[in-house]
């Protein structure tokens, strides 16, 4: 690999928790997550939402890699009781061949971002760094489907908070990555730093979780579920 | 004839003399007539014959057309030294008179010769001035002007004192006309009223029936309220317009109850129009002489016709019991006894008695067409209900279209899933199938062993054509997006942010709209041309600047290019070793979507140039 990447980093997020059932993709991530500077024992590994549940019982982890097609379950359920028990918890969902809808559920869930099993290790390896030094990755569809659901002034329940729509400037970013920019284009296009960039980002992930449950709240209510 | 009819018709209780009040009476003395001569003029000498009131003269003389003069002789016969107002009353002067006391002219009709005025039917009423009256016997001269064919001459009249004679008259004044005005006025506006019904809703031919025979019976009365002559130039003018409205009269009363009952009788409707026909002409065309004769017949004819059509509507209501028929074959078995009494009357084959037509006639218009209006008001129910049942229907069919789509749309989902899944293969063959069969033939055909990377690279390949599959779904529904720059939004934020980690600045010009649009197909192959080099610069290149640019020089044509500044290959080299198979396939793939692929690299400069060649509007096909 013609990366030199092999330096550790201050800011790594420890401990890690991978949970993944296929053994080869376990395998190939631990390499990426030791060649990004990890130490192994700051790495735990769980092959079940089962396994996985028990050792955030044991201890709380930095950092959440979950894959979405588990042995006893879908990894959302982890990603809700993760978010539901620290909001601020950064959640990777490592996905397979999901779709879109599938990638979105999971960030409606409360992921904070994603990366695709299938991409080269080079990239994913990328990814994770951007990650690990606090960035938040996203893509112009994800983009565009948060615009069309938090837009300012969109048709939203009544009792939906202005907390949970967009700000201008948030708006603005989305409508820069649907465009295709990266977020140090973004950065710079807007005068701001690329930290503030993915602070924001972040804060979207957050408001789309936040809007889901709302929205659900909402729905239940409406069908007489809740009062 | 009609004259005819209600002179024998009326009350006729002649009351020549009366005892007046208490103390006086008038005692007629005598009542005798003779014919006038040419002018009218009152024979000196003539023979006088004695006369009853009320005279028909043509019994005594058939064929006198003209005057004839009545004299009555009378005086008051009162206590010593009394005297009293004498008033006179006359029922009826036919056709037209003038009347005297002691040759002084009381009153004239206006026309005394052709056309005569009409007081046949015209109660009067005068005080006699008490200058004009002898203290002995005094004379009252009536002149009489008529024909001798319409039963002319004078009516009951009443000497006596005023009141007496003022009563009298005031009762025949409403038996002869209020009862009548009322009876026009009824059947004028209810008749009008059906009329207007009709002509807004010509489907209800009874309405317009109905109408008809109100205007025929209106025209009928007319004739004996009327006292001058007007429009008519003769007085058997009158008389024959008079017959044929009541002919007509009775035929559109017979049509009128027939279709009210729903019978259907075409023979015997045309039998009542042949003899309507035949009546008319009659009525017509008869010559003057035969004018009394002719009305006779068809009196006679027509309350034939009504009367058997009254009693055939009676069977015919027992038939049916519909509560409308009923209700009508009351009121005509009403209009029957009415119209029997009174013609017996006119027969004189019963004394003289009110006649009851006038009277029971309103009772009996009203009755039908209170019926008439029953009969409209269920009409109107009906189309209510109908309305009611009309909307019941329209929401049963409403569901059952509903079910019928909502089943058509299940069927429609279920086979669009299956077309789907069929494009699915179809893809997963053309695309992912294709690559593993070449590569499966590349193996084959190695003449060296084929060695891990080489492997590796194929899987790759194989993996990214398997996420484009997944990505579009399916290359019949994807559509070509919009823009260049919402085209390669996905891939530039990807490699984007690949290049910011490793430092390598990338430039992208793509311009904001298509000039010409390419083929989905063609979209495809651009993306994974793109992916597949920048994915070799971001792994081999080591470069420091990277270009992507899309570029329309002819609006029939795009071009791609992709440029970096990293060490560069051997572009033979590579393709011969097949270690990228990637590029290679690119090459293939380009080439498939009517395209071409230049490589040149050199250290420092390594250029990917494809150019397709555009077609306008022609769908995906390759």
């Amino acid at each position: 690999m013609p990366i030199q990447t092999t330096v550790p980093e201050p800011t790594l997020l420890a401990p890690v928790l991978l949970v993944e059932d296929e053994p080869l993709i376990h395998r190939r991530l631990e390499a990426l997550l030791l060649q990004l500077g990890y130490r192994p024992e700051a790495l735990l590994f769980a092959s079940s939402l089962a396994e996985a549940r028990a050792c955030l019982a044991a201890q709380p982890v930095a950092l959440a890699l979950v894959d979405l097609g588990l042995p006893d379950g879908n990894g959302i359920e982890l990603i809700e009781e993760m978010h539901a028990t620290d909001p601020g918890q950064a959640i990777l969902v490592i996905s397979a061949w999901s779709t879109e809808d599938t990638l979105l559920a999971a960030l409606r869930a409360g992921a904070t971002g994603y990366v695709l099993k299938e991409r080269d290790d080079l990239e994913i390896l990328l990814s994770l760094r951007s990650v690990l030094r606090g960035g938040a990755p996203i893509d112009p569809f994800v983009a565009r489907r948060i615009i069309e659901e938090l837009r300012p002034g969109a048709a939203q329940p009544v009792d939906t908070a202005d907390g949970e729509r967009l700000t201008p400037r948030e708006d603005q970013i989305l409508r820069l990555v649907a465009e295709g920019l990266g977020n140090r284009e973004i950065a710079e296009q807007l005068n701001l730093s690329r930290y503030t960039v993915e602070c924001h980002v972040k804060r979207i992930y957050r408001k789309l979780a936040v809007s889901s449950r709302t929205r659900a709240i909402h729905a239940a209510r409406t069908r007489g579920l809740l009062d | 004839m009609a004259c005819w009819l209600l002179v024998l018709c009326l009350s006729g209780a002649a009351q020549a003399a009366t005892p007046g009040g208490a103390s006086c009476t008038v005692q007629v003395l005598s009542v005798a007539a003779a014919q006038g001569d040419d002018q009218g003029n009152r024979p000196e000498a003539g023979p006088w014959q004695a006369v009853t009131l009320p005279d028909d003269w043509s019994r005594r003389w058939p064929q006198h057309d003209g005057t004839v003069w009545y004299r009555l002789q009378w005086q008051r016969d009162c206590a010593a030294g009394q005297r009293m107002p004498v008033a006179l009353t006359l029922r009826s002067v036919i056709m037209a008179g003038e009347v005297f006391v002691n040759d002084q002219r009381l009153w004239r009709d206006s026309q005394l010769s052709e056309p005569l005025s009409r007081s046949w039917n015209m109660p009067r009423y005068w005080h006699l001035p008490e200058g004009l009256l002898n203290e002995g016997v005094n004379t009252l001269w009536v002149r009489v002007v008529g024909l001798a064919v319409q039963s002319p001459g004078l009516g009951p009249v009443y000497l006596g004192d005023e009141a007496s004679a003022r009563q009298l008259y005031e009762e025949l004044l409403w038996t002869n006309r209020s009862l009548f005005v009322l009876n026009l006025t009824i059947s004028a506006v209810l008749g009008g009223l059906f009329f207007c019904i009709w002509v807004i809703r010509r489907e209800q031919r009874i309405f317009g029936w109905y109408a008809a025979m109100a205007l025929c019976w209106v025209l009928f009365i007319a004739n004996i309220l009327m006292t001058s002559p007007w429009p008519f130039s003769t007085t058997l003018m009158a008389a024959r317009f008079n017959g044929i409205a009541l002919v007509m009269y009775v035929t559109c009363f017979c049509v009128f109850v027939w279709r009210f009952g729903g019978q259907s009788l075409p023979r015997l409707e045309k039998a009542l129009w042949l003899l309507t026909a035949a009546l008319v002409a009659l009525m017509a065309l008869a010559p003057d002489a035969r004018v009394g004769n002719a009305q006779l017949v068809a009196v006679l004819s027509t309350a034939t016709v009504f009367f058997l059509n009254c009693l055939q509507f009676q069977l015919h209501a027992l038939r049916t019991r519909r509560p409308e028929h009923v209700w009508l074959a009351a009121s005509l078995l009403i209009f029957m006894l009415a119209g029997a009494h009174d013609l017996l009357i006119m027969l004189k084959l019963i004394g003289e008695t009110p006649a009851w037509t006038p009277l029971t006639s309103v009772v009996t218009t009203l009755c039908m067409s209170v019926v008439l209006g029953l009969r409209h008001a269920r009409s109107v129910r009906r189309i209510e209900r109908f309305n009611l049942e009309l909307a019941e229907g329209i929401e049963r069919a409403r569901g059952e279209l509903a079910t019928t789509l909502e089943r058509e749309h299940a069927l429609a989902l279920t086979n669009s899933r299956l077309q789907d899944r069929l494009q699915i293969a179809h893809d997963l063959h053309d695309g992912l199938g294709g690559s593993l069969v070449r590569m499966m033939a590349m193996v084959e055909q190695a003449s060296t062993p084929l060695q891990g990377p080489q492997f590796l690279s194929m899987l790759k390949l194989l993996r990214d054509d398997l996420r484009q599959t997944i990505d579009n779904g399916s290359s019949a529904g994807i559509k070509v997006p919009a823009t260049p720059q919402e085209w390669i939004a996905p891939l530039r934020h990807r490699f984007t942010q690949l290049f910011d980690e490793l430092d390598v600045t990338c430039t992208w010009h793509f311009a904001a709209q298509w000039r010409t649009p390419p083929s989905a197909l063609q979209c495809m192959a651009l993306t994974r041309l793109v992916e597949e080099s920048l994915t070799n610069v971001v792994k081999h290149s080591r470069a420091r600047h990277v270009q992507v640019e899309l570029q329309q020089p002819q609006p029939d044509s795009l071009e791609l290019n992709i440029e970096d500044d990293g060490i560069g290959f051997d572009v033979l080299a590579v393709q011969r070793a097949g270690v990228s198979v990637g590029m290679r396939s690119m090459n293939a793939r380009i080439a498939r979507v009517g395209g071409q692929l230049e490589v040149v690299s050199l250290p420092g400069c390594t250029r990917l140039v494809a150019r397709l060649a555009l077609q306008r509007e022609v769908p995906a096909s390759v």
